[in-house]
């Protein structure tokens, strides 16, 4: 395009020359042909421009992060000339279209189209646009190029991955499962104190209370935590597109694979978070309701003003938590006051495990260290098989 | 199409410039559209021959060339000779067409081909634009089209793409904007002379001036401005002369202007001894009262000796960059209330001064009187003086008027053009000389005895003045004569100190002195600054600060102010020839020229009455014989082609040609196969409309082309069962015109190729 480009000025100086040296129709013919040729292909490019359509296709209408979904387009000439350069560039960011190299150059007689099937990866939920990002159309001397966004960008709606996670190397899990079923029922509880007015009647340790004469409780470890706790952080952190999706990608990822994990051994966990309506709770207790969870998940909204500050102020007074065996905390900050629920936790004795979602994989916690909490800071690109 | 179309592209503009080329060396006929028409009508049949798919198409150029052949065979030897003598384009014509057909098919498929001709058209326009032989205002957009399609198809050729990139489909697609830029050209201007970039030239004064502006901001009231554009409106008496050369006006001039103008901006009457100043604030008409002075002395001496003392001229001066706003005109000058350029100006003491700063590009245009100096003449006028009384002073007036741009003549438009001119402010308008100009002026005894001898015998006030003038022109001329001493305070030491002490000058001293001695001698004079201009041949000159000078006008009595050049070196003789007879002249006798005697009348020869001759019916008969002679032969010898083709076709030979027949006879009906619509889709499509027995053989034909099935004598006969009902049901659509599609369908009789053998 650039020698086209020098070549035709040289030409156009040339006749410039010429109708200074001479005069009749061709000096000044060779003048306006060259005066025109730029002009023409600017209008060429206006109509191209103007009647040029684009129809993309998604094989999915949800499609899941992560996961090949097939993808079509079809550049279209609907008009009565040819399209002489037309190329497409796609949408990169948080999308790979297989297959396809958006370097090539497409010709497109009239009315005539040309069909390319291929497959595209998403690779964070959420919604955004994916597919033809930006035209390119030149005319037919490669004087010009016009470049211009797409006007009909296909929107999707992506849902996260739910990753199946064969281990949790980041969690004791017999720690999180089991009793403390060594111990003779009739010795001494490690935690066993006197019957007060309102316990729960069903921790009544029988035995001991014949063996001592009167009403005596059991305190173990344990055995009063039920479930899995699952807190997560719906704050968004940043405006642009490109933090955001994939830290809240990740987050539900994250949320989705624990989840997932727990269910499929039959181990009930709550997931809590952040929402319109406040602090709403889901539980899940099999594999049989992962799909409506999954769903819930998929529409969880991020916004700003849920930050993790709020999240664990109310995380903090909920009681729910503190009754559960242990709690994996989702978050995109380590905090103070995430640190202060850790402790909050240890001290009630609830197993902590925190995600630190964009923190380095090595990442330190001071406040942990002397308590059975662990932190752990998972990139946003990280392979999750790896890293939970 | 696209093939077709793309040799078109090629060869409508070719035979175009063939056909211009062939004009002139061949006579063509006065029907100036018959060698295009003939041409087209020939690339059409070769176009014909070419693209169309079927035998049939030799008949386009066969029966016309047979009927040609008979008819030349049995014309008579002499009027075949005369008809090829007066016709030679004709026969030029075809070998012509031809090569352009060739020469358009192969460029369109052959890229050396193309730049052959490329190099060739582009050569050919050189040389035209060079000689300018050769062109016109048809052939050059005509020849541009075929370059511009051979510039795409290259382009094309190494552009790599995908998708649908034949390049002739291409030129074709894109054909309509090459035409486009083909036709705008055509139509757009092309004058015969070279382009004269006045209005580049006049952007890029107009940019040298707005920054030149810029620079001059910063000399607001810098004497070095002065120095810079050689003008000044104070009358200091400076050392030495710059040399600067800064352009300020151009100055348009006629034939008759004269080889020297001298433009007047300034004029001073009162000398200290150092420096001019005016003291006349007077705002009176004085220019064009001096004007109608003249003209009224000289028509009130002789009329008919007006334009041998005072010849009109037309200047025009327009300023660059020049920050004043003194308006410069020759003496003499015919003034409307407003100049040509509309430029609002007053009069302030004989000056014209502009109400704005005039800017770059002012401009007016101006009548003035230029005085037959150096003639007897001249000298006659002043010396002898008429008396002028008022109605010539009306007349003249009126006259003067009638020049000025949308004026009637008449009294009555001299007042509203020339107002204050009128007869009654003459005597004031002499006063004011009188008062201003020809103030009280001592010399010393030493100088005027001096004088006394210089102008003993002068018996004129314009013979002393001339005398004056002489004698200051035998001075030194000196740029740098340096300052006046201090001591200089007076008109008379001036003067003693150029005529003692110094003895030499420039234009101020020289105009100075002259002014001072003319005053002296009881004669009225003034000193005028402004720009003396010599004019070459050209029309246009332009007006430099070195133009800058200084001269003395003098005012005598019954004539008006006259200029006079003092400074050595700088006296030119302007002067044209006296033309009018002198009263008292003897007259010319011009002698008796002999009569005529009437021409005779020459009989026309009567016109011979036309002879008709009968046409011979055989220049008829035989052509058409010896076409339908062709055309039966052809019909036959087609019809032998077919049968024998169709003997030697296997049974799936001859149920391929018979489907495709069948599917011609069902695209002349109206019914095409759609893009990428299979056989069976197009089946249902037609199911409705046409009968079962017509449709029929569509199915065999998708289990031949998909399923591979090898074609056997069922098939065969139910698709030419198929072509009958076929036949029928086109009989019944068309009628009377059947025929033509029956003769059609003939020239398909043999298998096609097996590449198109189905859809």
């Amino acid at each position: 395009m650039k020698r086209n480009r020098i070549i035709f000025l040289i030409l156009w100086l040339l006749s410039l020359a010429g109708i200074t040296c001479f005069g009749g129709p061709v000096s000044y013919g060779l003048f306006w042909m060259f005066t025109l040729i730029p002009a023409v292909s600017l209008l060429y490019l206006l109509l191209v421009w103007m009647f040029f359509r684009i129809y993309q296709e998604l094989g999915s209408k949800f499609p899941v992060a992560d996961h090949t979904v097939p993808y079509f387009f079809t550049l279209v000439n609907e008009y009565h000339f040819g399209y002489a350069g037309i190329r497409v560039r796609l949408f990169s960011s948080f999308s790979t279209i297989t297959g396809l190299d958006d370097g090539v150059e497409y010709e497109l007689l009239p009315q005539t189209g040309i069909k390319k099937q291929t497959q595209i990866v998403c690779r964070y939920r959420g919604e955004y646009e994916v597919g033809i990002k930006r035209v390119e159309i030149t005319d037919f001397f490669r004087l010009f190029r016009l470049t211009y966004n797409n006007k009909e960008t296909l929107r999707v709606t992506v849902k996260p991955d739910a990753v199946a996670l064969e281990e949790l190397k980041t969690a004791d899990i017999s720690r999180l499962t089991s009793r403390e079923s060594t111990q003779h029922p009739a010795m001494q509880d490690v935690l066993v104190r006197e019957y007060a007015p309102g316990d729960d009647v069903r921790r009544m340790n029988w035995r001991i209370s014949a063996a001592q004469g009167r009403l005596m409780v059991r305190g173990e470890t344990g055995e009063e935590k039920e479930g899995i706790g699952i807190l997560f952080s719906t704050c968004r952190r940043s405006a642009a597109q490109a933090d955001y999706l994939p830290a809240e990608n990740k987050v539900l990822e994250i949320v989705l694979a624990l989840a997932l994990f727990f269910a499929g051994r039959g181990i009930p966990s709550d997931t809590l978070y952040l929402a319109a309506e406040g602090m709403p709770e889901l539980p899940l207790s099999g594999l049989d309701g992962f799909e409506a969870y999954y769903d819930r998940i998929g529409d969880v909204q991020f916004r700003e003003e849920w930050t993790e500050e709020q999240l664990v102020t109310e995380a903090s007074g909920d009681g729910r938590l503190l009754g559960m065996k242990a709690v994996f905390l989702v978050l995109q900050e380590w905090t103070p006051q995430a640190a202060r629920l850790v402790q909050l936790f240890d001290e009630n004795k609830v197993a902590a495990i925190a995600y630190v979602v964009g923190a380095d994989r090595d990442l330190r916690c001071a406040e942990v260290t002397g308590t059975d909490a662990a932190v752990y800071g998972i990139p946003t690109d990280a392979d999750l098989k790896e890293v939970l | 199409m696209i093939p077709v179309l793309c040799d078109l592209l090629y060869m409508i503009p070719l035979g175009a410039l063939t056909v211009y080329a062939g004009g002139l060396f061949f006579a063509y006929p006065e029907q100036a559209f018959l060698p295009y028409l003939c041409a087209a009508v020939l690339l059409g049949i070769t176009l014909a021959v070419k693209h169309w798919d079927n035998r049939l198409r030799f008949l386009i150029p066969g029966v016309p060339a047979a009927m040609l052949a008979g008819l030349l065979f049995i014309a008579d030897g002499e009027k075949r000779q005369a008809f090829l003598e007066g016709n030679r384009w004709l026969v030029w014509m075809i070998p012509a067409v031809f090569l352009c057909y060739m020469a358009g098919r192969l460029a369109s498929s052959y890229p050396v081909v193309r730049r052959v001709l490329f190099t060739g058209l582009f050569l050919a326009l050189m040389v035209s634009m060079t000689t300018g032989l050769f062109s016109s205002r048809m052939t050059v957009p005509a020849a541009f089209l075929p370059m511009l399609a051979i510039a795409v198809q290259e382009i094309q050729l190494k552009w790599e793409k995908s998708g649908y990139t034949d390049g002739r489909a291409h030129l074709v697609s894109i054909a309509p904007f090459l035409v486009l830029i083909s036709v705008l050209v055509f139509l757009l201007p092309a004058p015969e002379e070279p382009y004269d970039w006045n209005f580049a030239v006049r952007i890029w004064e107009r940019s040298v001036d707005v920054v030149k502006r810029a620079g001059n901001l910063l000399h607001q009231e810098d004497e070095d401005y002065e120095a810079m554009i050689g003008f000044t409106d104070n009358g200091v008496l400076m050392g030495n002369l710059g040399n600067d050369s800064r352009e300020m006006m151009k100055l348009t001039t006629d034939r008759n202007s004269g080889n020297v103008v001298y433009l007047a901006g300034k004029t001073m009457d009162t000398f200290d001894g150092r420096e001019w100043t005016e003291k006349n604030g007077a705002q009176a008409s004085d220019r064009i009262m001096d004007t109608l002075e003249s003209l009224c002395a000289v028509y009130s001496y002789d009329p008919a000796i007006a334009s041998d003392v005072l010849r009109r001229a037309d200047i025009g001066v327009q300023y660059l960059d020049f920050r004043t706003r003194y308006l410069f005109t020759p003496l003499k000058p015919v003034l409307a209330v407003d100049l040509a350029d509309e430029i609002p100006y007053g009069q302030l003491g004989g000056d014209l001064l502009a109400v704005d700063q005039l800017r770059y590009g002012s401009f007016y245009r101006i009548p003035v009187y230029r005085i037959n100096q150096d003639q007897e003449i001249f000298r006659e006028v002043v010396n002898h003086p008429a008396a002028m009384d008022e109605a010539q002073w009306e007349q003249t007036r009126a006259m003067v008027a009638s020049m000025l741009p949308g004026t009637d003549a008449g009294e009555r438009a001299a007042d509203t053009v020339l107002p204050g001119t009128g007869w009654s402010g003459l005597p004031a308008y002499r006063e004011r000389i009188r008062s201003y100009d020809l103030q009280k002026t001592e010399i010393s005894d030493r100088l005027e005895k001096y004088l006394d001898g210089v102008m003993a015998g002068a018996d004129s006030d314009l013979e002393r003045l001339e005398r004056l003038e002489t004698l200051l022109s035998g001075f030194e001329y000196s740029s740098s004569p340096g300052r006046l001493p201090a001591e200089v305070r007076s008109p008379a030491e001036y003067l003693d100190h150029l005529f003692y002490t110094e003895q030499k000058g420039y234009c101020s001293h020289f105009a100075t002195a002259f002014v001072l001695i003319a005053r002296h001698m009881g004669i009225p004079a003034r000193y005028v600054q402004g720009y003396y201009v010599r004019c070459g041949r050209e029309e246009v000159t332009l007006v430099t600060s070195d133009m800058a000078h200084a001269w003395p006008e003098a005012y005598l009595t019954g004539f008006g102010w006259v200029p006079f050049e003092p400074t050595p070196g700088m006296r030119s003789v302007s002067s044209w020839e006296v033309t009018a007879p002198r009263s008292g002249a003897p007259e010319r006798v011009t002698p008796d020229l002999p009569q005529q005697a009437p021409a005779e009348e020459i009989p026309l020869p009567e016109e011979e009455a036309e002879e008709r001759h009968p046409v011979n019916p055989a220049y008829i008969l035989v052509p058409l014989l010896l076409g339908s002679l062709f055309l039966a032969l052809f019909l036959a010898v087609n019809a032998a082609i077919n049968r024998r083709n169709y003997r030697r076709m296997g049974e799936s030979g001859r149920f391929r040609a018979s489907c495709a027949r069948n599917l011609a006879i069902l695209r002349f009906m109206g019914f095409v196969i759609g893009q990428g619509e299979t056989l069976q889709e197009f089946r249902d499509r037609l199911t409705e409309k046409l009968p079962e027995e017509a449709l029929g053989f569509i199915g065999c034909m998708e289990e031949h082309a998909y399923a591979g099935r090898e074609a056997d004598s069922g098939m065969r006969a139910g698709a030419e069962s198929s072509e009958s009902a076929l036949m029928a049901e086109l009989k019944r659509q068309k009628g009377r015109w059947f025929f033509l599609y029956r003769f059609l369908l003939s020239g398909r009789r043999s298998a096609p190729a097996q590449s198109r053998s189905v859809a």
